[in-house]
């Protein structure tokens, strides 16, 4: 038997694509002896398991695009598997017991800090001029964070350019107006331009609020991209992860699963 | 959507592009929900079918196992999650309306037929311990028994010095794996 033969017979295998010829042709070769059976078919199952943990990654990652946060407690498999996990308890304990951070704090507050005006220089006749960017900016500058949003709100209608939803955002979250600024960060990330990865963590912050499942795929991606707030990703990833075991009824195997899964 | 388009979204995917994964998802998602609306499935459930709809045919084209076709990415979707209506109909107790979909089946749709496969118990513990390996051997293991990536590919991807390194890499791998199954 040729090596070429059996990979090509093993892809098809894997894939569930064996035609009829090739799959008595891998039948015979089973026969043969216990060694290439048991490969095979450790193979298989490695292909399946694989395939099992992709799908509930996929899963998380359509429920952030939905933002509809939802427990994996609802899946079948999910809690057929989270039932052989005995072993892991012991560790997971250790490490969801040695760490605090975060917790018993308001996380949000903790983490939270605006982003400074890094865009616009402003002059010293902003506040008489008629240029509106330089209004906006100057106020963005000086807390006045209304009369900056009432400014962005005209600058970004009439350009669609993703500094002035940013900073619209950034003004709507000092004026605590969560929802409001939500909408602003995500217009960033449609567009996809400059402050997309920023926008990802503000909105990683505003989910951490209420809905830590949400808020861990922009953490997960902010923390692997080992730049910007990388390292407080990180902190609050562990923050978001302890927050489904104490209040979204998740087990702590279940939450070292999901860590495991998306990193 | 002209051929040629699909085929490249199809490429995109299968080389992991999020705004791809993202954009087919959306594309697609509101022609699914008023489909299935016509079944009496409050929105909820149908964007859970939505879901895994999705997600079967974004595993089939990750893992290769789709790489053309004979109609469009959306009827693809669709064909997916009819078969997904029907089961969930069936199960809970709607036969009629199963069967109106069943007798109204095409043949491309018999293609995904039947329910997925409950996985084995030693999946499931697999599936466990793959996910506490390293990042390392969870991609290369990923690559070739999940995405069906031969060697030279892998190599490539993971910018391995040479296919041998890739092989031993991923034995070690295979070989950690099945000890902490023992």
């Amino acid at each position: 038997m040729e090596q070429s033969e059996l990979d090509s017979l093993q892809k098809a295998y894997l894939q569930d694509t064996l035609t009829e010829a090739q799959a008595q042709r891998l039948a015979q070769l089973r026969a043969q002896g216990p060694v290439l059976d048991e490969k095979l078919a450790f193979e298989y199952d490695l292909g399946k398991a694989i395939a099992l943990n992709e799908r509930k990654r996929l899963k998380v990652k359509l429920e952030a695009l939905e933002e509809r946060p939802k427990s994996w407690r609802e899946s079948k498999s999910f809690l057929a598997m989270a039932a052989s996990l005995a072993l892991l308890l012991l560790t997971s304990l250790l490490w969801y017991l040695s760490s605090n951070v975060g917790a018993g704090r308001d996380t949000f507050e903790q983490y939270y800090e605006a982003y400074p005006n890094t865009v616009v220089s402003i002059s010293r006749s902003a506040d008489t001029n008629d240029d509106i960017e330089q209004i906006a900016f100057a106020a963005y500058d000086a807390g006045d964070y209304s009369r900056a949003i009432s400014a962005l709100k005209k600058l970004a209608s009439r350009s669609d350019v993703p500094k002035y939803h940013f900073f619209l955002g950034q003004a709507y979250l000092a004026e605590k107006e969560y929802s409001a600024a939500y909408g602003q960060f995500k217009s960033v990330m449609v567009q996809g331009g400059d402050f997309t990865l920023e926008s990802k963590w503000y909105i990683a912050l505003l989910f951490t609020r209420e809905s830590p499942e949400a808020a861990i795929p922009y953490l997960t991606e902010i923390a692997r991209n080992k730049g910007y707030k990388a390292h407080e990703a990180e902190e609050l990833l562990d923050f978001c992860l302890k927050e489904l075991v104490r209040n979204k009824g998740y087990s702590v195997e279940e939450a070292e699963e999901l860590r495991n899964l998306l990193e | 959507m002209d051929r040629g388009k699909e085929m490249r979204l199809l490429e995109a995917l299968r080389g992991g592009s999020e705004k791809a994964f993202e954009s087919v998802y959306r594309k697609h998602r509101a022609v699914f929900l008023n489909f299935g609306r016509k079944y009496g499935l409050n929105d909820h459930d149908l964007l859970d079918i939505y879901q895994e709809a999705y997600i079967v045919f974004y595993q089939n084209v990750a893992s290769g196992k789709l790489q053309e076709l004979k109609s469009s990415i959306g009827t693809y979707i669709l064909a997916i999650g009819k078969n997904k209506i029907r089961e969930h109909l069936r199960k809970t107790g709607r036969l009629v309306y199963a069967d109106t979909i069943l007798d109204n089946q095409t043949e491309e749709e018999s293609v995904f037929d039947g329910e997925e496969e409950t996985p084995t118990e030693r999946q499931r513990i697999l599936a466990h311990q793959f996910a506490l390996l390293g990042k390392k051997c969870q991609e290369v293991l990923k690559w070739f028994y999940y995405q069906g990536y031969d060697i030279a590919t892998i190599r490539k991807k993971g910018n391995y010095s040479s296919d041998n390194v890739v092989k031993s890499q991923k034995s070690r791998c295979l070989k950690t794996l099945k000890e902490r199954m023992r």
